[in-house]
């Protein structure tokens, strides 16, 4: 097309006649100074004209009559200038919306848009790091309609979930596949703990560097991504990285630099009138009582008896107390153990031409992150190297892109265990001060090498529980550390030799190996391990991807365009996880598995392989119909029955269809309706099942518990132990499917200032393997069946608007609507639910007919007859009835755990709104989610302790509003007391329904005001490009949820959403960065 | 033609690549990290481990909550003092027995039957007997006859009680026969960490198992405490150092349950009954059984609470108060007062007194009325004395003695609820259970 124009400009130049003439010259560049190559410029309504050379410039002879230069540029809009009396023009483009554009697809194939049947978005490399984010998943938040990013919290490294379209695995991972460069890479999130406790894990898909993608596209339907296998099911996120340019002369430097920081946002509401005690008698600080149903502190005072190892300031006694000294206790703020975030994010990047044909990149990046919590950091070193290389007249290219990543981070325990940050944080009574009223509690010494705040003088552990209980925040972050360091390398080799158009050979080889050591530490006396433990956890993780395509494309005829692919893929993972965890430290200060009373060592691996051949077939007719057909095979390892192969057995095809209609080329151009395009697609696709081994019962290393203990670890005393697993092989799996059916449409209009492009998707997963729950009496407690199946049907909208647009001023809107069900159609005859997560009362389950994912716990009685006044045991749950109370006036709590909440939204919507004027922009993305539930677990253990803020109602009547047994309406008032908050208004009694919140939240998810200087200023600072800008991040957030941010998710990026339990708090950040390009 | 050509020099490398599809693929679906097969040694030793864990942890703290020995105060044992229970507090129990011990029971049994490894064989059944008993004195008709064939039976169905006990005594009878027999190989040694592998101190364990069980049916029959005394009478227990116990170890990954629960939970403190039923006796047990679980500082001080406990599933004590109670039942009223100061005796060793102390405390005519012993007396010793173990409940729930109080409402409970992998899992489960619905055997 470039070429076509610069033949069809250059005839027409050598056409010009000349008159009385002189000479214009100038250079063209886009938006970012970046010169362009083969614009065209023409004297208006004359044929003559020039294109710019490599630096962009032109130099025109022009009649003296004339008065106006056209501008053009593919895939830029055209702009006519004024000539005047300059004889230097300089012109700007702003890019604009293309016709031809190409993307991204499967497989790293590169197509027209047009011509695409299926939902396909992209983000580009700028968008992504305008973001400023550490994690790149975060950056796609609000960018992309039918994909939904929850960050489980504010703490520094933890980790994102991505979900496209809903979810179509009942129990393995439901986010999207990440591929660079065509090649898979991992972004998994291991657990060294429980998933309902331990630290913030990241996805490990935050070791890659934004700043290194060029862009990202989204394939969001089964037959976009059928050719990646089950994995693709899922979604795939293809990143293109930075390849360099080859038309740019010399060495180019790009430098950017952004400093970040930030708080924590919205938090759990606390009571501050009560301190600690029961019954509203005050109990001291060296006594172990968890509560804080104490008195009122406006009655407590100070005694005369001055500082001692709880308190600097005496011990509390009441007003009439002889001790008094008079002076009032303090109020304490739990949530000043927090502290103001930073983050100073550096790139660098090296891009020069070898040669006419070859383009080299190396980038260098660091992020180093600074947590709300003091200590907790996260770094992040990335260094990258691609080249890409055109030689043998252009048939053979190379493309490469190496890198290396070295993570490192330090984290805080947080969520249900006693050494949780927020645990105790919360649970602290207002009268007793963390921090010992230290200035500076994480470094304090009394001068015997004792820190006052978490140390008591007898070498207890300071806290309000006088060393019982949880541990002291302080404590937690200066004792109980969790260390991890990530080295990393991807990268891929991508080779294709061009025999003729028709035939190519491309190979591409591509690997992701890190080693993950981390090590969680309890020094002596915490809570969690009052021996001391120390857990060394590492993993090692490599995988292999390899591919062999030959492809090529030819016209059959004048109208008729053919388009083949096939090809062989090898994929191989492996991963081995060891664990070694040491007991019992022999003396306090070295925590080290070299100072352990004992030593245990567990396992953990994952291995499998695929071989996959398939095939592509493109067909096009006219410009506007397209047809592509697709089919795989894979031969897959985790259906292997070991010591019975059979190749059959685990071999699956799988084949996909989708056309695209252009049905605007039927009609004359014209700027109402600039392009029209209807698009359906069909597609299977095949997979194994979620998890290796799973074809056969094997024996494990038990550990004996009671659900209270971390029980017995095994070897014991010596002896070692097995038992069977609870889990149930099966010898005959077959593959599992999902089957995918969309429909889309994609217009552009008046002028291009309107673009819309919506698809309607229908999927549906059947013959899922999974491990079935089933009655523990059988002898296991699951079974590994092909079973169940889960639909989604959503849709998705993006729509484009720029409402204004001149020379200088331009406002564009950009919305992404997602909407999606994913329903549980079955799981296994005569199972009806399904556990996913978090804990037994309440979990996340999946039940038949239901949402995927649904709180299920302990609820109130609620009328369920038909006159709607009474409670019958017989009928079905009304979730919607009325409150049944006993004679008491009570309510009477559910015998059966009742489906309590949602956490899947209605919709998301991301509203970005982008105003710019000459060098200004600002850019504002709304993310608004509506609807969806969170179990605000906080609040209902913080109601026991009569800490949250609804507690200070204490000793106040209410009628609760319901039904007697009777039928008739409730009249006898209850008293909100301790007694209550400890039974039936806390989540620990059996009731937990009323802790179920409104998750849906709106936020400005980002601001960013950048402005970029003028190139005529540029020019003599010798720079490409000079622009600062400011990124705000969740600078405001407008929920019905009393806790945290409900975005964040106590079991990370796992299947089982909604859970807050002591969460760590999200973040808001407001962040500067400078970028630079010579 | 040249393109064909090129086509199928591509799929003949497809071709040969799947030709070696075994060789391609090798052992990568077969986990090296965990054992195929395994040797009862490696199993034995973590169903021990289990079923003690179980009957020392979760059930005792339960029955010790609904018969008073222990007070939940604070977190979920509050709720659970006032019988707020739900079907899932009981899955760890459930589980624990079915998964954890009687499904690997019962691999070492096909094992050892097919080995003729007559003294694991027998060990297993003993267990079992155990684990199974357990199972229905809690939680009444319970799968038994169809249950641990997940292989062709996903919903097992539920055996009446009456059956149940049946299984229970062929259990031990099948396994008190093997016991009989030379141990075959391989046999048990350390891997037995209750026994090391003697069948003699085992078959003195199944024939107190066996007294204990038909004593739990005296209740429906009256003729079982003769049935209970021929047991004992065929050599059970001779002193303490038989007990049938698990030695817990002094480390933090190793440690007894009660330990780890105060420990990690201290939601539970001694009961206001129990201590006042010792300290109207005078007891000086209260040091030491009656002592309280924590100081004010919040530490724990409960004497026999510590990590290296040795947690019975049954002990001499219990025998000697299963033999006075019998003695007492068939009019053998000085072999029952002789069992009894046996029984007293012996708990006082274990609770850290002397023998003195037992000495002069059988003066004490509160223990020992004037009348003579009565039910109440021997009921009342046997509850100071199983301190925390759940067979103290079971008693209360058999006799009525000591009389209690409910905690809340009317009623204490008389049994588990079904666990909710079971309600929710196998259609068979009865439905509509309460708290304090009476399992057959306390009808």
């Amino acid at each position: 097309m470039k070429k076509l124009l610069l033949m069809l400009t250059l005839l027409l130049a050598g056409a010009s006649i000349s008159i009385a003439q002189r000479t214009v010259s100038g250079t063209v560049s886009d938006e970012k100074g970046e010169s362009l190559l083969g614009a065209s410029v023409v004297v208006k309504g004359t044929t003559s004209g020039t294109v710019t050379d490599l630096d962009g410039k032109y130099s025109l002879t022009v009649p003296s009559n004339a008065t106006t230069l056209q501008v053009s540029f593919t895939g830029y809009t055209s702009q006519d200038v004024a000539i005047g009396n300059s004889s230097v023009i300089d012109v700007k483009m702003a890019q604009g919306v293309l016709l031809n554009e190409t993307v991204v697809t499967a497989l790293g194939i590169s197509k027209a848009e047009k011509s695409i049947g299926y939902a396909q978005q992209s983000v580009s490399g700028a968008d992504l790091t305008k973001a400023n984010t550490t994690n790149v998943i975060d950056a796609l938040a609000g960018q992309v309609s039918g994909v939904q990013i929850n960050s489980a919290s504010g703490a520094a490294g933890a980790s994102s979930r991505i979900v496209i379209r809903g979810q179509t695995t009942l129990d393995g991972d439901n986010q999207a596949l990440m591929v660079i460069d065509g090649i898979r890479i991992d972004n998994s999130s291991y657990q060294t703990q429980g998933s309902t406790g331990g630290v913030a894990q990241s996805n490990r898909g935050i070791d890659i560097n934004p700043n290194d993608i060029e862009s990202i596209s989204v394939l969001k339907g089964a037959s976009a991504s059928a050719l990646y296998g089950v994995e693709g099911a899922k979604g795939v996120v293809i990143i293109t990285t930075k390849k360099g340019s080859s038309k740019k002369k010399g060495i180019g430097v790009e430098f950017s630099s952004t400093y970040t920081t930030s708080q924590i946002t919205q938090v759990q509401g606390l009571q501050t009138q009560f301190a600690k005690g029961t019954g509203g008698a005050l109990r001291a600080f060296n006594t172990s009582t968890s509560t804080s149903w104490g008195p009122n502190v406006d009655s407590l005072y100070y005694d005369k008896s001055g500082p001692n190892d709880y308190d600097q300031n005496g011990f509390i006694v009441g007003q009439s107390s002889a001790n008094s000294s008079g002076k009032k206790v303090n109020v304490y703020d739990p949530y000043s153990v927090f502290q103001k975030g930073n983050s100073l994010q550096t790139n660098l990047a090296l891009t020069s031409n070898l040669g006419d044909n070859s383009s080299i990149r190396i980038s260098f990046g660091n992020n180093n992150e600074n947590g709300i919590v003091p200590l907790n950091n996260f770094q992040r070193t990335t260094a990258g190297l691609s080249t890409r290389s055109s030689l043998l007249d252009n048939k053979l290219t190379i493309t490469t892109n190496f890198n290396y990543v070295y993570s490192t981070s330090r984290r805080i325990q947080q969520g249900s265990n006693l050494s949780g940050l927020m645990l105790g944080l919360l649970r602290t009574p207002v009268t007793f001060d963390n921090s010992y009223g230290l200035a500076d509690p994480l470094n304090d010494d009394d001068g015997t090498g004792r820190n006052r705040a978490i140390y008591l003088s007898d070498g207890r552990q300071r806290n309000y529980r006088n060393g019982g209980g949880y541990d002291n925040p302080y404590w937690v972050i200066l004792k109980n550390p969790y260390n991890d360091k990530v080295n990393r390398f991807y990268g891929n080799f991508d080779l294709t030799y061009e025999f003729s158009k028709l035939f190519k050979v491309n190979t591409k080889l591509g690997t992701d190996t890190y080693s993950d050591a981390r090590t969680q530490t309890y020094e002596i006396n915490s809570r969690s391990f009052p021996e001391g433990n120390v857990i060394d956890d590492k993993y090692n993780f490599n995988s292999i991807d390899a591919y062999l395509n030959i492809l090529g494309s030819t016209n059959l005829t004048d109208d008729i365009t053919l388009g083949y692919t096939l090809g062989a893929n090898h994929y191989e993972k492996h991963l081995l996880n060891t664990t070694i965890v040491g007991d019992a430290l022999a003396f306090p200060g070295y925590t080290s598995l070299n100072n352990v009373g004992s030593i245990n060592t567990s396992l953990f691996r994952d291995e499998r392989k695929n071989f996959g051949v398939y095939g592509v077939l493109n067909l096009g007719y006219k410009n506007w119909l397209y047809v592509d057909v697709t089919g795989r095979n894979d031969w897959n390892s985790t259906l292997i029955v070991p010591k019975a192969f059979d190749a059959a057995a685990i071999s699956f095809f799988y084949p996909s269809v989708s056309t695209s209609i252009v049905f605007s080329e039927w009609i004359a151009k014209n700027d109402v309706l600039n392009f029209g395009k209807l698009r359906a697609s069909y597609g299977i696709v095949g997979g194994g099942a979620p998890s290796p081994y799973q074809t056969y019962t094997s024996y494990v290393k038990p550990a004996p518990a009671d659900g209270w203990t971390n029980g017995i670890t095994f070897p014991y005393n010596g002896a070692v132990g097995y038992l069977a697993s609870t889990q149930l092989g099966s010898t005959n799996l077959k593959p599992s499917k999902t089957t995918d059916i969309e429909v889309g449409i994609e217009l552009k209009g008046v002028n291009n200032r309107i673009t819309l492009n919506a698809s309607y998707y229908s999927r549906k997963s059947t013959d899922q393997i999974l491990p079935v729950p089933i009655a523990s009496s059988t002898g296991y407690s699951t079974a590994v069946l092909n079973s169940g199946q889960l639909s989604t049907k959503g849709y998705d909208i993006t729509l484009g608007l720029v409402p204004i647009k001149s020379k200088d001023f331009r406002w564009d809107v950009n919305m992404n609507l997602t909407h999606w069900l994913t329903t549980v159609d079955a799981l296994a005859e005569g199972v009806t639910s399904q556990f996913l997560g978090g804990f037994s009362n309440p979990g996340i389950y999946n039940f038949v007919g239901q949402p995927y994912g649904q709180i299920y716990g302990g609820a109130w009685e609620r009328t369920n007859t038909t006159d709607g006044k009474r409670f019958d045991a017989t009928l079905p749950y009304n979730p919607k009835g009325q409150i049944v109370v006993d004679a008491t006036g009570t309510p009477i709590v559910d015998a059966q755990n009742r489906v309590i909440g949602n956490p899947n939204p209605d919709f998301l919507l991301g509203i970005t709104n982008k105003i710019s004027y000459k060098g200004f922009s600002v850019s504002a993305l709304i993310d608004i989610r509506q609807g969806g539930q969170i179990w605000n677990g906080t609040r209902g253990a913080l109601n026991n302790f009569g800490r949250t803020a609804e507690t200070a109602n204490r000793g106040t009547s209410i009628v609760w509003p319901g039904v007697k047994e009777d039928g008739s309406a409730n009249t006898t008032p209850i008293t909100l007391n301790q007694g209550w908050y400890q039974s039936l208004g806390t989540s620990f009694g059996a009731q937990v329904e009323t802790f179920v919140e409104d998750a849906s939240a709106a936020r400005l998810r980002t601001l960013t005001v950048a402005y970029s200087f003028t190139p005529n200023l540029l020019k003599d600072w010798h720079m490409q490009d000079l622009t600062l800008s400011f990124t705000g991040r969740n600078l405001w957030l407008k929920t019905k949820n009393t806790g945290i941010d409900p975005e964040t998710s106590l079991t990370g990026n796992g299947n089982s959403q909604g859970m807050d339990y002591f969460n760590m708090p999200g973040t808001k950040s407001w962040a500067f960065g400078l970028s630079v390009k010579f | 033609m040249k393109f064909n050509y090129k086509i199928l020099i591509f799929l003949s490398v497809v071709v040969l690549a799947l030709s070696s599809c075994q060789k391609y693929f090798g052992d990568i679906n077969l986990n090296p990290d965990s054992a195929s097969t395994v040797s009862p040694a490696t199993i034995l030793p973590a169903v021990e481990t289990t079923l003690n864990y179980t009957i020392g942890g979760d059930i005792s703290r339960f029955a010790s909550i609904f018969d008073q020995q222990t007070t939940g105060n604070n977190r979920q044992f509050a709720g659970y003092n006032n019988y707020q229970f739900i079907n899932g507090d009981f899955s760890t129990i459930w589980d624990n027995l079915y998964l954890g011990t009687m499904n690997n029971l019962k691999l070492i049994e096909t094992y050892a039957a097919s080995k003729n490894a007559n003294a694991y064989y027998g060990i297993a059944k003993i267990l079992e007997a155990n684990a199974l008993m357990t199972a229905t004195d809690f939680f009444g008709d319970v799968p038994y006859s169809d249950a641990f064939q997940a292989a062709k039976q996903f919903q097992p169905k539920y055996d009446a009680q009456a059956d149940v006990y049946n299984s229970i005594i062929a259990l031990l009878n099948d396994g008190r026969a093997k016991l009989a027999l030379p141990a075959g190989a391989p046999a048990p040694g350390s891997d037995d960490i209750i026994y090391g592998g003697s069948t003699a101190k085992w078959t003195k364990f199944a024939n107190a198992l066996a007294a204990r069980a038909y004593l739990h049916l005296t209740k429906v029959d009256k003729g079982n405490y003769a049935k209970a005394l021929a047991e004992l009478a065929k050599g059970a227990f001779a002193s303490s150092s038989d007990d049938a116990r698990f030695q817990y170890l002094a480390t933090d990954i190793g440690a007894a349950p009660w330990y780890e629960y105060l420990r990690d939970r201290g939601d539970t403190e001694n009961g206001v009954g129990y201590i006042a039923i010792l300290k109207s006796l005078s007891d000086p047990r209260s040091s030491t059984y009656g002592a309280p679980y924590f100081d004010a500082k919040g530490n724990n001080i409960q004497p026999l609470f510590i990590p290296n406990q040795a947690v019975a599933y049954m002990s001499f004590t219990e025998q000697k108060f299963i033999e006075a109670e019998c003695k007492l039942q068939t009019g053998d009223a000085p072999g029952a007062l002789a069992a009894y100061k046996a029984g007293i005796n012996a708990s006082f060793i274990e609770a850290g007194n002397t023998a003195t102390d037992a000495t002069t405390y059988l003066l004490n005519p509160k223990v020992i009325p004037v009348t003579g012993i009565t039910l109440k007396e021997i009921i009342t010793q046997k509850y100071i004395a199983l301190w925390t173990q759940p067979e103290a409940y079971l008693d209360w729930r058999r006799t009525g003695i000591p009389a209690l109080t409910p905690n809340t409402g009317s009623a204490i409970p008389r049994r588990f609820l079904y666990p909710l992998t079971e309600v929710d899992y196998n259609t068979n489960t009865p439905k509509g259970v309460l708290l304090y619905d009476k399992v057959w055997l306390d009808k």
